[in-house]
């Protein structure tokens, strides 16, 4: 198998790959949103109770959380399909440590941002979504691109439930004949051409905010 | 499909045909071959078993060794046909179909047979030499039984990985099936590095080598489906599809299973 055949026959696991990816990011942005604007908005039980959904996710490895969602969970009577399961955990996963980024933009920001719009008669909420987010937001954004470039490699676990990704076709194709060294360098290859493309999409989003922020 | 509404797999697959079975991607047992398709003893035994009993549709599912059994009982699959052996440890979770064919453990050593490795109790007398396998395997298990302190039997998640280590000189010798062994001496990338050590004598028990038995593996609720699958299998075996197939994917007409040999002759938790 010439090393184009096998960079062919790894591209063949991509659909797996994205879907897992793109599913990923629908639980990861949002939780990370949600979580983080809560644990930062909140306080006393409340506080407690959005921590300890964070640490939870956060704080599992993603490998022992796909085993128990996927082998462990039939057990109850609970049936979800391994992309069901892939995506759920390792968006969460995911989700767990963008939550992070969040409140740490947030509570970054001059608490006088804060303080200026409640003395303007903005509500609490209005504050947090005209003055806080916003600037938030356009900080959080290179560690978000980040947490994505994580999810993309850490999708190779899915391979262990099941999933042919690129990581199972590499194994796959690895199983046929004994060549390590063409299958993983392809391997490598295989993912540094999809994740450094999302590098220079973060790099472009950046400047566009700092352009906006000069403004 | 919950287990409170489950029907039975069987009812399902004399009904319907249909049945998902579980491979490991390990030729020559079950795997998928340069064009994609699905090959190996496995898969084609349990074709040439059900087909005759009017199986339409053989769902095949790769995955880990490791998440085979796991995979059973959550019932993500209903069967398993990948050269997987009976033994005592495994019947206490599932159940065994009689066995299609009989194998031996085999051990891989550098080309030259360089520590001069011919036997598992070569390994249990000389502190200096360590033994690679796959991790749960039935071969790695002899090996233990055998007398090689844990601490020198080095496990691996796949045979390619036990290999490199193998090659690398972090192991002396590593231990597959026949058929798995056979094969990587045959692999164009490996001639000339690895060998078969030969002659080779594995685990002994009351003065006689064991044997590993492979057969099919079912969930314990499934002793029906089990029981139509060994009533086909004899008469498979007596019309000579059973050694065919073992010929076909490299092995010799003398590995097919004898008809008296059953699992529960052979361990106690058996079934």
């Amino acid at each position: 198998m010439s090393f184009i055949d096998i960079m062919l026959g790894i591209y063949k696991g991509f659909g797996v790959t994205a879907t897992v990816t793109l599913l990923g990011l629908l639980y990861a942005i949002p939780f990370a949103l949600v979580a983080g604007v809560l644990q930062y908005y909140t306080t006393g039980f409340y506080r407690q109770c959005v921590t300890a959904m964070i640490e939870f996710w956060r704080s599992s490895s993603a490998i022992v959380l796909l085993y128990a969602f996927y082998y462990s969970l039939p057990a109850f009577g609970i049936n979800l399909s391994a992309i069901a399961v892939g995506a759920l955990v390792l968006g969460m996963n995911t989700g767990g440590y963008g939550s992070q980024s969040v409140r740490a933009a947030l509570q970054a920001l001059n608490r006088g941002q804060g303080e200026a719009g409640l003395a303007l008669g903005l509500s609490r909420f209005d504050v947090l979504r005209l003055i806080e987010l916003p600037q938030a937001i356009a900080a959080m954004i290179p560690t978000f691109i980040n947490e994505g470039i994580q999810l993309i490699k850490g999708t190779s676990l899915v391979s262990l439930i099941t999933l042919a990704d690129m990581t199972f076709r590499a194994q796959q194709i690895a199983q046929l004949s004994y060549n390590p060294v063409g299958v993983y360098s392809g391997l490598l290859l295989s993912y540094l051409i999809i994740c450094y493309p999302v590098t220079i999409l973060g790099r472009r989003l950046e400047k566009s905010q700092q352009i906006k922020r000069k403004r | 499909m919950s287990c409170a509404n489950a029907q039975s797999i069987t009812e399902r697959f004399l009904k319907e045909g249909r049945i998902t079975v579980g491979i490991h991607n390990q030729p020559p047992y079950g795997y998928i071959d340069t064009d994609g398709e699905l090959a190996g003893f496995g898969p084609e035994m349990v074709k040439a078993v059900l087909g005759p009993l009017g199986v339409k549709k053989v769902d095949f599912v790769i995955m880990d060794w490791g998440a085979l059994i796991p995979s059973l009982v959550s019932r993500r699959i209903d069967a398993i046909a990948t050269g997987m052996v009976i033994t005592r440890e495994r019947c206490k979770q599932v159940i065994f179909s009689n066995p299609n064919a009989m194998f031996g453990d085999a051990v891989l050593v550098r080309a030259g047979n360089p520590k001069n490795i011919h036997s598992f109790s070569d390994f249990a007398k000389n502190p200096s030499l360590r033994l690679g396998g796959v991790r749960n395997t039935s071969n790695v298990e002899d090996a233990i039984k055998a007398g090689i302190p844990t601490d020198r039997v080095l496990l691996f998640q796949t045979s390619q990985a036990s290999i490199a280590a193998l090659l690398a000189g972090r192991t002396d010798g590593d231990t597959q099936s026949v058929g798995t062994a056979t094969r990587l001496v045959r692999d164009p990338n490996l001639k000339g590095k690895l060998e078969l050590a030969t002659p080779f004598v594995g685990l002994m028990e009351n003065g006689k080598e064991v044997g590993l038995y492979d057969a099919i593996v079912f969930r314990p609720e499934d002793i029906r489906l089990r029981d139509v699958y060994n009533e086909s299998l004899k008469k498979r075996k007596t019309e000579g599809a059973v050694k065919e197939v073992l010929i076909k994917n490299g092995f010799q007409a003398s590995n097919v299973a004898p008809d008296d040999v059953t699992p529960k002759g052979l361990y106690d938790t058996c079934r």
